[in-house]
């Protein structure tokens, strides 16, 4: 799979490979996006492909899908209108609006890559699904104990109430 | 993509579970950090360590500080016994908060700034220098050290985001005349009092609160045919009177700051107006900027009697008296006489709104007219 670059950035390419075994080939602007890479390319140099163990290559797609439409938006050219930052928010929120296990993996991915965008725009997207769940609803969920003796879930209630009413 | 996408309404908690059971600690905090402040304390319900993130953890606190988008404002009418019923911009609700750690069950909230609540005593005009400073969200208190004085007559609170730090300004005026005999400052960094700078004019203050725009305080000094403004510099400790020409009011006006400039509000001969301060070569003047709406409700329920202000007999004078504060581009307008119910005014879109009327049986004595920013992060 090949994301493309601008033409007019006769750039340095950098070679993926995803936990299946998957090459992908970027411009280096593009996996600079993430800190992680960005690390291991000073390290490493662009020669040797950089491989990705714990992330799989549909993820890594979308993930690259991210970072060279965000590596895009910093670009700028004479021929085309810059990219406003709504085309940017409504672009952000089509791309997360996704599969819950794809979210899933793409938070572990961006944690690992060190994206930090991608991260934000994930854990608010996860953040908007939890807003009206009960804490009942979210101890299911995340298989958390409810820990609290009866005085305590009292003294929580009264403090809290106001949240609740 | 090899995975099915069904719609996400229909995927079950049960399915859910499957995905996110397995998340690590480190990125479930920052799932929560990114929670409106009223979802956020709903979570406190999930289990203890939740609990003590929310409340105490000063990590989280910084790190909701970054992630979560600022909250519009919540803004107090009334207040007793370490209670206050404020209007939630955010929910369009009225919240109900009781901060039941406070040790004295006396105590009702007598100045706000940002996340921060001043509680004290007070009686009458003046106000007990016994003093807590908190945070209603996370419960968090301080007893300020004694104050020089027993009691004080004007009374202000500034926090500053930059460096989660406040200052309290108080201000005693002699028995006779208006004249300001002490200025005394409580600097949350040394977490002491310390003594500010005394004006050299004559200053009569007004009874209503003083205003912070920027670095300053202000106050309201006589009214008509010009105002005296005085403002108090805390980063100079110095004194600026300010002389401009104001409209003609029928009660005493309001000073108001909004996005870091200064407003007025006041009864003029026909309706309640806003008035803008602005610098022109000649001085500074009160330029009109738009009006409130004509009718409010209760208003008229109100007998109204003929009193002088200011020198001038007013016959239109109402005892419903309406007040005004400000928060960054919002006004919210309040009646001593109406404990359930505000007008909000956006400046940017130049429009009022009535909040829905407060139905709990809120048993509050005391009016007020403060702001306050919900957040974890401002610490007393």
């Amino acid at each position: 799979m090949h994301f493309q670059g601008s033409p007019n950035m006769a750039e340095k390419r950098v070679k993926l490979i995803s936990s299946d075994n998957d090459e992908f080939e970027v411009d280096e602007a593009v996996a600079f996006e993430s800190e992680t890479l960005r690390n291991m390319i000073q390290d490493t140099g662009t020669n040797v492909p950089i491989s990705i163990p714990n992330v799989s290559s549909d993820i890594l797609a979308k993930v690259l899908e991210y970072c060279s439409y965000h590596a895009e938006t910093m670009e700028t050219h004479d021929d085309k209108p810059p990219i406003t930052d709504a085309q940017i928010r409504e672009w952000d929120a089509d791309f997360v609006d996704v599969h819950p296990a794809t979210l899933y993996s793409l938070i572990l991915a961006a944690n690992y890559l060190n994206i930090k965008n991608l991260l934000d725009l994930i854990c608010q997207a996860v953040a908007n699904n939890i807003r009206g769940k009960t804490a009942v609803e979210i101890r299911k969920i995340l298989h958390i104990q409810d820990d609290f003796t009866y005085e305590e879930e009292m003294e929580i209630r009264r403090e809290t109430k106001w949240a609740f009413d | 993509m090899g995975l099915p996408s069904p719609p996400q309404e229909s995927a079950s908690p049960v399915m859910y579970s499957r995905i996110w059971s397995g998340t690590p600690g480190h990125l479930l905090e920052r799932i929560l950090a990114n929670l409106p402040v009223e979802d956020l304390i709903r979570m406190c319900k999930v289990c203890k360590e939740w609990n003590d993130d929310i409340h105490n953890s000063s990590s989280f606190r910084m790190l909701h500080k970054e992630l979560s988008r600022r909250q519009l404002p919540w803004f107090l009418v009334s207040t007793s016994k370490r209670s206050f019923s404020a209007y939630d911009l955010n929910t369009h609700k009225w919240n109900l908060l009781t901060v039941s750690r406070l040790p004295d069950p006396d105590l009702r909230v007598i100045a706000s700034s940002g996340g921060l609540l001043c509680y004290g005593e007070r009686w009458g005009e003046l106000t007990s220098t016994a003093l807590y400073a908190c945070n209603p969200i996370t419960g968090e208190w301080r007893q300020l050290p004694p104050h020089p004085e027993k009691t004080v007559d004007h009374f202000g609170m500034k926090y500053e985001d930059e460096t989660n730090s406040y200052r309290i300004m108080t201000m005693n005026v002699a028995a006779t005349g208006g004249t300001i005999r002490s200025v005394t400052i409580y600097d949350s960094r040394t977490q002491q009092w310390s003594a500010g700078a005394i004006p050299k004019s004559t200053v009569h203050l007004s009874k209503a609160s003083m205003v912070w725009c920027g670095k300053r305080a202000y106050f309201m000094d006589r009214i008509q045919p010009f105002c005296e403004l005085h403002a108090y510099d805390l980063e100079q400790s110095t004194w600026h009177e300010l002389q401009s020409l104001t409209p003609q009011f029928f009660e005493y006006p309001s000073l108001v700051a909004c996005n870091d400039r200064l407003f007025m509000m006041g009864l003029s001969s026909d309706c309640r107006k806003i008035w803008r301060l602005v610098d022109r070569p000649a001085g500074l003047e009160f330029e009109e900027y738009d009006s409130l709406p004509a009718q409010l409700p209760n208003e008229f329920a109100v007998k109204r009697k003929t009193q002088s202000i200011g020198g001038g007999r007013c016959s239109n004078y109402n005892p419903f008296r309406l007040n005004a504060v400000g928060s960054g581009s919002l006004m919210c307008f309040s009646s001593n006489l109406d404990h359930t119910w505000v007008l909000i005014y956006d400046m940017e879109r130049r429009t009022f709104y009535e909040s829905p009327k407060n139905m709990q049986d809120v048993k509050l004595t005391d009016y007020v007219d403060l702001s306050f920013q919900p957040c974890l992060h401002a610490s007393p």
